[in-house]
């Protein structure tokens, strides 16, 4: 025998129904159906003391006097008797108390199924801890149905509805009726063809005073009335009121005093209902269906009042249904669950979260439009959402909407580690119908990890799921633009001083000793912000072809002086390298071969770097005339091999920041710990210069604002506020402009004052002023002279 | 510490014996050396007074207090009894039957809303000494033989390693000690050295039916076969039944496959095993598991109740009572503590309750009556009457006085003289009522096992009166006790008071 067992767990009259009996002589028997009533206004009470405190619901609870008042004496404490509609509403209803409830009814077993209320706001909560109470009450296969499918389901066995159509459920609730509509489905074909709800939306509740509480209140005032003021306290506990709303007869009952005193209360014979108007609304709620099931627990009086003022509502037949239909349709539920056949489909309410798309921010939805669920069976998302976490982030947050709540919420992740890199997280929903709150799963398989969303532990946020869209629709961080170093005629032309460069290179070109000093010095003079080249290495357009020939001659000359010197055959300065490394990105790529195999003989030395100011045009001249992706590659990493605090800020800081100012790929080098390392050492320049003249500080904004362009990379990356990089940056960034407003350091101000000040707006994503390099570079000066 | 055979006695007694109730009056805090269970708390004269019930001894005798001369509660089934092992069975036959109606109350709680009618129900059917009594063997003669019979069939058997001479042809593994042998012996090859008889030690797989799994099996199939019959010969009148001849045929294929299973070699397993993958996971041998740990329980625990078997008559009698004042035709059932049945007994007790017990409304007369167990707060009259169960009778609109009558529930393993019982109680009632207090307590009753003999005696004197009934759990005996009980409390509730 398979057991099965059904609940109607309700508060207001509890029913079990099971498909078992232990006869008296104590074997067990099959039956078809057993109903067991939990009484009315059901309540489970507490028994024993101390350690062997434990819940009893039920019928042997109705009959308890616990908690019914001091005249019972310690028993009769109000906190040992609590009520079940009391238990069901609760924000955190206990799963053991559940359990006793349940198992008041019936003992458990096997197979089950328990009614929920099908109404806006249905907690998810209180579905959870029921399952887990059936799970306590030592059922191997729980399960929970909305109470209109269960009346259907009633309404099918019965044969009322027997064939495909669409029925209208109207459920006696505490606060008026529950309103629903199924489509009833048939499944399979033929003899096996089975008939089947489909819930395809929430119930909606039309209050009234015709529900469970109000008619409870009125039972309560008239019962105050019969009873003359006495004993008040035990009047709420008086069997009479459920029975009057519920229709039943009553009858005199005795309640005990507090002073152990007994008093006999008689109740009116049934409830006044006078004033009473008949639901509104009806008519269009269920227009479009075949039949009506009306559910309702009362009997008698109440029963017949309500099914008159019904009927001429309806156009379509009305079926009402016993009160024990529920449970009775909770084991038939059970019945289908056990032997696999469908007990009803039902949609899932949806589930969405924001995605960052290429259009910016949007609304993702993990559950598929117009999905159905057989009951019983779990829903994953095909297509799971997916998110990036920034790198350095310890925790992530991701924002969660769902259809049967008010308003968004935001979860927040712990990672339990810095992440190194923009990490890729999945993001889907496991759910089934009815059954508490949904899985909302995260994985990244780059972490190998699995992180679960807790919905019920999640931050309520105070703006509607638009708003909180809205409020992320704005654009991505801005990326300083790349600087390039303008060029102009002025250097080329004569003026007062001496000759110019034009004059200079027709000069030198057919010489056979080239004044490579000054050449160089030409090339590294900017007159009015220009110089000879652009650091693209570009030529004013107004150079004629001769002339570029001539300049093109001369650094072949330089190079072949320059080989010469590495060779050992000719012994001079360095006037000639200078020469082309002022060329920026004109200079030959060999000659940042031979500076990076410089950089790489700097501890035992290099031929041609004697002194120390040598290797400052080393590692400036490499940062102005790398070009190759690979060349920068290579210093970039050359330099971050050695520790931040042994940088020098004329060596490696100036070529860090150049190469990351001027080049759209040395940003593409670095990963994120490489950026973490350079911002430390941007950090360490800022510190440095705090209390000076600002002396050293040239190249800090440089590699700072430089730094910036790795966004080209990640474009939410090194946003203040968010990454915790960039909030140190801008703390370095805030104490530096603080220490400039000391009246000494006017002229700093000047100099750097508003470049900081829009550094900041760039830290915070929002930069005004994209040539902001350009203005670095024009307020200060990168020359080597 | 007064050691009193009887609970009405006014002498106290240095050591128990067979006919005696085991029950003791201290005063203050009782003894912890002492073996005992309190069944009531009591202020009398001012100083704290505790009613305190030993157990039975289980060695036939015992210290703490002295108790000497007991029978032991008998084990295993003997072909030839002595006197004294026969007059024990009986004893284990009674609390056994005791047991089986305070167990069915468990049953009956399988639907609250008719615990009484259904225990009036299975207490009906108990009067009838042709249907059995439920018993843990009973369930499973039912459930475990299906699993029985498909383990039959299908016994689990393991291949294991053995060394023995096989032919040189059949030889397909050797172990280490196979080669020590082999280079052991004379002769340079290998067909040399395997002798004129051609075999060689090596390593075999012989089938082997000693798992664990088969020796709980066997075990099971033993002690299943020794309860089912010992179920059998406490109810011989019974063999017609339905229950009997399951739990018989039970016991059959128990013996069959005990059979089996030794022509198997499989042993017993020793209690207590540590259960491997199969009692765990494979259907039928874990049900047998089980099934058996619950038979082991079972065994264990009937030692305790045995022990405690008075304060299982406690509640037995109690059970009696509220069935009796259920049955009364205008009471009503108004307030009950619910109970909570326990899956093992404590102190011979199986379920627990708190105060009250039962509460009823006679609305006729407009009298509530409370059945008081072990009461937290007795009063002094019930005190000094040494009674741990009561009834309180008050009347609605308090024209009258409260008032109590006392509930003795006497257990002994030797039958209780109910004609001087009833005179000696009647003396303590007489006694009682020099006191003065807000109630009275006029009246009593005894409940005693009748080991086979109902009686029913009373002593009435000008305002007291006494009245003693000798009931059994099963048979005549219940059907009789029952009666008497319900025409006691039929009398007391509707008595009008003088």
């Amino acid at each position: 025998m398979r057991k099965l067992c059904g609940y109607d767990l309700n508060g207001w009259r509890d029913f079990g129904c099971r498909n078992w009996l232990v006869r008296p002589d104590g074997d067990e028997e099959e039956v078809s159906c057993s109903v067991s009533h939990g009484g009315i206004c059901g309540v489970v009470v507490r028994v024993g003391d101390g350690q062997d405190t434990q819940f009893v619901g039920g019928a042997q609870a109705m009959l308890a006097p616990h908690g019914l008042g001091a005249g019972w004496g310690d028993i009769g404490k109000e906190e040992n008797r609590l009520k079940i509609i009391d238990i069901l509403s609760d924000a955190d209803p206990k799963v053991e108390v559940l359990a006793k409830a349940l198992t008041g009814l019936v003992p458990g077993s096997g197979f089950g199924v328990a009614s929920i209320d099908d109404e806006p706001g249905s907690s998810e909560l209180l579905q959870d801890r029921l399952l887990k109470a059936l799970r306590k009450a030592r059922i191997s296969s729980p399960l929970l149905v909305w109470r209109p499918v269960l009346a259907a389901l009633y309404a099918i066995e019965t044969g009322a509805v027997d064939r495909p159509m669409k029925i209208g459920v109207l459920c006696h609730s505490a606060k008026g009726f529950a309103l629903q509509t199924l489509q009833i489905r048939m499944e399979g074909i033929g003899s096996s063809g089975i008939l089947a709800p489909e819930r395809s939306r929430s119930g909606e509740v039309l209050e009234s005073g015709w529900g469970y509480a109000p008619l409870l209140e009125r039972a309560h005032e008239a019962l105050r009335t019969s009873a003359m003021g006495g004993a008040p306290q035990s009047i709420a506990w008086a069997k009479a009121s459920g029975r009057m709303i519920l229709g039943l007869p009553t009858q005199a009952e005795m309640l005990r005093l507090d002073n152990g005193d007994w008093q006999m209360l008689v109740p009116p014979g049934s409830l006044p209902l006078d004033g009473l108007p008949p639901p509104d609304g009806l008519r269009q709620a269920f227009r479009n269906c075949d039949l009506l099931l009306f559910e309702t627990l009362s009997e008698g009086v109440i029963r017949e009042r309500l099914t008159t003022l019904l009927a001429p509502v309806f156009e379509k037949p009305v079926f009402a249904l016993p009160p024990d239909a529920v449970a009775i349709g909770a084991m038939i539920g059970a019945r289908r669950y056990s032997s696999q056949e469908p007990v009803y489909f039902d949609f899932l309410p949806q589930i969405s979260t924001i995605i960052q798309s290429p259009e910016g921010p949007e609304s993702y939805d993990l559950v598929d439009p117009g999905t159905t669920l057989r009951a019983g069976e779990t829903f994953r998302s095909p297509k799971p959402a997916q998110f990036a976490i920034q790198a350095g982030q310890e925790r992530f947050s991701i924002y969660i909407r769902k259809q049967t709540a008010d308003r968004p919420r935001k979860v927040t992740i712990r990672i339990g580690a810095k992440l190194s890199k923009q990490t890729p997280v999945d993001a889907w929903v496991e759910q089934r119908p009815a059954s508490g709150s949904a899985k909302i799963q995260l994985m990244s398989s780059d972490l190998a990890q699995q992180f679960q969303a807790d919905w019920d532990s999640a931050e309520e946020l105070p703006q509607t799921w638009e708003d909180l869209l809205a409020s992320f629709e704005k654009p991505a961080p801005t990326i300083p633009s790349r600087l390039i170093l303008p060029c102009g005629m002025n250097v080329w032309h004569d003026n007062a001083r001496g000759d110019g460069l034009l004059k200079i290179v027709a000069d030198q070109v057919t010489r056979a000793h080239v004044d490579w000093k000054a050449l160089a010095d030409k090339m590294a003079a900017r007159p009015f912000g220009h110089y000879a080249l652009s650091s693209d290495g570009e030529f004013p357009g107004e150079i004629d072809e001769a002339t570029r020939t001539d300049v093109h001659r001369l650094i072949e000359r330089a190079m072949a002086h320059v080989r010469q010197r590495l060779a050992g055959k000719i012994d001079d300065d360095n006037q000639s390298l200078r020469f082309l490394t002022w060329l920026f990105r004109l200079c030959p790529p060999e000659v940042t071969v031979w500076l990076l195999e410089a950089w790489d003989q700097q501890v035992r030395g290099h031929r041609l770097m004697t002194h120390g100011s040598h290797w400052k045009l080393a590692y400036q001249g490499l940062g102005r005339i790398v070009s190759k992706g690979s060349h920068e590659q290579q210093a970039i990493h050359t330099i971050l091999r050695k520790r931040i605090d042994e940088w020098t800020w004329q060596r490696e800081t100036a070529a860090m920041a150049f190469m990351l100012s001027r080049s759209d790929t040395a940003p593409r080098a670095l990963s994120r710990k490489d950026v973490e390392r350079i911002a430390r050492r941007v950090i360490l320049e800022f510190k440095d210069n705090i209390g000076s003249n600002y002396n050293r500080f040239q190249y800090a904004p440089f590699l700072l604002v430089g730094l910036l362009r790795w966004r080209l990379v990640e474009p939410f990356a090194l946003v203040a506020g968010h990454d915790p990089t960039a909030d140190g940056l801008m703390r370095a960034v805030e104490i530096t402009l603080k220490d400039l407003n000391i009246p000494s350091r006017a002229k700093a101000k000047a100099k750097y004052g508003r470049i900081l000040e829009q550094v900041v707006e760039e830290l915070a994503g929002s930069g005004t002023n994209p040539d902001l390099l350009l203005d670095i570079a024009s307020g200060g000066d990168d020359s080597d002279t | 510490m007064l050691h009193l055979a009887r609970p009405w006695d006014g002498q106290g007694r240095s050591a128990f014996g067979v006919n005696d109730c085991l029950i003791s009056e201290a005063t203050g805090t009782p003894p912890r050396n002492v073996d005992h269970s309190v069944l009531m708390r009591s202020v009398l004269r001012g100083t704290q007074t505790h009613l305190l019930l030993h157990p039975y001894p289980r060695k036939g005798h015992g210290d703490r207090p002295p108790r000497y001369g007991f029978p032991v509660r008998p084990r295993a089934i003997k072909e030839q009894e002595t006197p004294q092992e026969t007059e024990a069975r009986a004893c284990l036959q009674r609390m056994n039957e005791v047991l089986a109606r305070v167990q069915e109350l468990g049953d009956a709680l399988d639907d609250p809303l008719h615990v009484w009618s259904r225990l009036r129900a299975a207490w009906d059917r108990a009067e009838n000494e042709e249907n059995p009594r439920m018993a843990e063997i009973v369930r499973q003669a039912r459930e475990i033989a299906p699993h029985l019979r498909d383990l039959d069939a299908r016994i689990r058997r393991v291949l294991r390693r053995a060394r023995e001479r096989v032919s040189l042809d059949r030889v397909q593994e050797m172990d280490r000690a196979s080669m020590l042998w082999l280079v052991r012996q004379p002769g340079r090859t290998v067909s040399e050295r395997a002798g004129p008889s051609q075999r060689m030690l090596a390593t075999v797989r012989r089938e082997n039916f000693d798992t664990p799994e088969n020796r709980v099996l066997h075990a099971y199939t033993r002690l299943a076969s020794d309860i089912a019959r010992k179920w059998m010969k406490e109810h011989p009148k019974a063999k017609a039944s339905v229950r009997y001849r399951q739990v018989e045929a039970f016991a059959k294929r128990c013996n069959m496959l005990a059979e089996h299973l030794m022509d198997l070699d499989v042993r017993v397993a020793d209690a207590g095993i540590t259960p491997n993958y199969v009692l765990m996971q494979d259907p039928g041998y874990s049900r047998i598991y089980k099934a058996w740990l619950l038979l082991l329980k079972n065994e264990l625990i009937i030692d305790q109740l045995w022990a405690w078997q008075a304060e299982t008559w406690t509640d037995f009698c109690v059970l009696a009572i509220v069935l009796a004042l259920h049955e009364l035709d205008d009471a009503e059932l108004i307030a009950q503590s619910p109970i909570v049945w326990r899956s093992e007994a404590i102190l011979g007790r199986w379920f627990h309750q708190d105060r009250p017990i039962a509460v009823f409304w006679l609305k006729s007369l407009d009298r509530i009556v409370e059945v008081q167990a072990r009461p937290e707060a007795p009063g002094m009259l019930l005190g000094f009457a040494r009674a741990h169960v009561a009834l309180r009778i008050t009347d609605v609109r308090r024209v009258e006085l409260p008032r109590r009558v006392a509930v003795w529930t006497p257990h002994a393993l030797a039958r209780i003289d109910l004609q001087q019982g009833v005179e000696q109680a009647h003396r303590r009632l007489q006694d009682i009522q020099q006191l003065s207090a807000a109630e009275t307590l006029r009246h009593g009753l005894i409940l005693t096992p009748a080991h086979g003999t109902a009686q029913v005696e009373t002593r009435e004197g000008p305002r007291t009166q006494v009245q003693a009934i000798a009931l059994d759990a099963s048979g005549v005996g219940l059907r009789l006790g029952l009666e008497a009980i319900r025409a006691f409390a039929r009398s007391e509730i509707y008595r009008v008071n003088r």
